[in-house]
């Protein structure tokens, strides 16, 4: 599963309150993203509308609570519902977060954030294989955003890239997650990018959050349009590697105009398309 | 136990992030920590717990939201602060298997503003957990889909196979008149009873008031009569009674059943009796 994944083109994560835009815009939106729980246990009819979805765009569930940092496996329920579901809807891959969601106590019911080592990582690793054999397609893992800094002993960056060498899984990269957790915590995200396994980015996130101020932690709250310092993420993300997919994800204050919306898409999908700048042909030259 | 234990703690409890700060040996022998495990939580700046423990009680919010919206709207119109005291004392707790996308939380609530608020609104919570519940669950949009698909139902209350209430259908009832509209708060001192019908798509779910003659009758479908059988269980006038019997079998509240896995299925289910809601 090591080999470079289907070309999706520039995605929407698909919304209740944007199914008028989905709608309306078809033609404008690469490929679709749906929240994996809203479908997996759901009635019939619900998942008709799926299957629909799916008859016009390429569809990925995207879970929110496989919570495969957990202590143990994977719960076998959720991992056969989530199977059905991949294979229903012909989805080309599928992800999660690399995060916990709960304990055998406690539903955190957010991504929290997991304790960096290197023995956390190997297991993770171990279990990403196994969920993906059992899926049967390509599973794409998460960076999170993390508030809490846990003062471990590898960087968030190190951490993914120990994970990934014990698995041939591939990474969901969210950029504004990435922008949000260098500044909230002072690194540099460009020297995140000089430690992850770039070339296992499959896809990528992009999504407006809320800038923190007066020393106040930035927040993402995928509530506003993509900002600048994210569209120079990915600029420089594509300037090292091919990606097959970008998705703009938006959960709240939706606009009533889409336009918003559709720039961020258009703008993602004229990146994608720009051919690489380490090929020395970024400016069209070639 | 380890750091993922200890750091769920710190952020439901706030004795444990008292601990972390004042007493972290303490918060050590609780969950069982190293000392490598202990300095990974006390090394980490504490404005990043405050913030993520604000984030579980929005997500808490955004699920019950999800599930109760017009129960979360007046409590946050009229009871902001009895709101704000469930989301700090609540811990979720893990639900297995199907459970992870359940409406515990939601149960949670309704649970919880019972004797809080006025008894009409514990009324009206209890009646959008009704709605929900069935616009949820799978057998109910099963049996709107079977309803969908089949032809029109062989009515007439001689029929010779068990009837038993659909799947689809649940009744309820409440103190109050849930089904008028209006502020949750203030709906009319009036026993209901309501029957809510899963329909398949949209609207998931219709609510109709139905008499004290009905619910009987609804009752005694409960898989182990035919119609005559359900007619003299029923009493009073057989005529009006059959006729009533016949017009929830058009409806397919009521169904036929013959096979024997429908049988099976009207020993599981639990929609034959009205739950007391209100
Ligand atoms: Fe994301």
């Amino acid at each position: 599963m090591g080999s470079r994944l289907r070309e999706l083109g520039s995605g929407l994560g698909y919304r209740a309150e944007l199914a008028g835009v989905v709608g309306e815009h078809a033609g404008r939106i690469d490929w679709l993203e749906v929240i994996t729980e809203h479908y997996l246990f759901a009635p019939a009819d619900l998942r008709e509308e799926l299957g629909e979805l799916a008859g016009r765009f390429p569809v990925v569930p995207h879970g929110v609570e496989m919570s495969i940092g957990s202590a143990g496996e994977v719960d076998g329920v959720y991992l056969d519902a989530l199977a059905a579901l991949v294979d229903e809807i012909d989805a080309p891959w599928f992800s999660d977060h690399l995060c916990f969601t709960r304990t055998e106590d406690v539903l955190l019911g957010l991504l929290a954030p997991l304790p960096r080592t290197r023995d956390v990582a190997r297991e993770l690793g171990r279990k990403a294989r196994r969920v993906q054999d059992a899926v049967g397609r390509p599973f794409l893992l998460e960076n999170i955003t993390y508030y809490v800094d846990l003062a471990t002993p590898l960087t968030e960056a190190q951490f993914i890239a120990e994970v990934m060498e014990h698995c041939d899984c591939h990474l969901l990269l969210d950029l504004a997650n990435l922008d949000i957790n260098a500044r909230n915590h002072g690194f540099d995200p460009l020297g995140f990018l000089d430690v992850i396994p770039v070339e296992r980015v499959a896809q990528v996130h992009l999504a407006g959050g809320i800038d923190g101020v007066a020393g106040e932690m930035s927040l993402d709250s995928h509530g506003a349009a993509v900002p600048e310092r994210v569209w120079e993420l990915l600029d420089e993300l594509l300037s090292r590697t091919a990606v097959p997919a970008t998705l703009i994800e938006r959960d709240q204050n939706f606009p009533d105009d889409p336009a918003e919306l559709l720039a961020d898409l258009d703008r993602a999908r004229a990146r994608l398309r720009r051919p690489l700048a380490r090929d020395g042909v970024a400016d069209g030259r070639a | 136990m380890g750091v993922r234990e200890a750091l769920s703690g710190v952020l439901t409890r706030a004795e444990d992030l008292a601990m972390l700060r004042e007493n972290p040996a303490a918060l050590r022998r609780r969950y069982g920590l190293t000392e490598a495990e202990l300095a990974m939580l006390a090394g980490a700046p504490l404005t990043g717990f405050h913030v993520t423990r604000q984030n579980v009680r929005r997500k808490l919010a955004r699920k019950i939201t999800s599930y109760l919206p017009a129960t979360v709207a007046e409590l946050e119109a009229s009871h902001p602060a009895l709101l704000a005291g469930f989301l700090a004392a609540t811990v979720r707790r893990p639900q297995p298997g199907e459970g992870v996308t359940g409406s515990w939380e939601a149960e949670r609530l309704v649970a919880w503003i019972d004797g809080r608020v006025s008894a009409s609104l514990s009324d009206f919570a209890r009646y959008e957990l009704a709605r929900v519940s069935l616009t949820t669950d799978r057998r109910a949009a099963g049996a709107a889909r079977a309803a969908r698909d089949t032809g029109p139902p062989d009515t007439g209350a001689g029929g010779a196979g068990r009837l038993r209430v659909s799947a689809a259908v649940r009744v309820a009832v409440f103190d109050h008149d849930v089904t008028v509209g209006g502020p949750p708060g203030l709906l009319p001192l009036r026993y209901t009873s309501v029957l809510l019908k899963r329909g398949w798509g949209t609207p998931a779910v219709r609510a109709f008031r139905v008499g004290e003659g009905t619910v009987s009758l609804l009752a005694r479908c409960d898989g182990s009569r035919d119609a005559a059988q359900v007619v003299a269980a029923a009493g009073g006038d057989r005529g009006q009674t059959a006729a009533m019997l016949d017009r929830l079998i058009a409806a397919r509240v009521v169904l036929a059943t013959t096979g024997e896995e429908d049988r099976c299925e009207s020993v599981r289910s639990s929609n034959t009796h009205p739950s007391r809601v209100g």
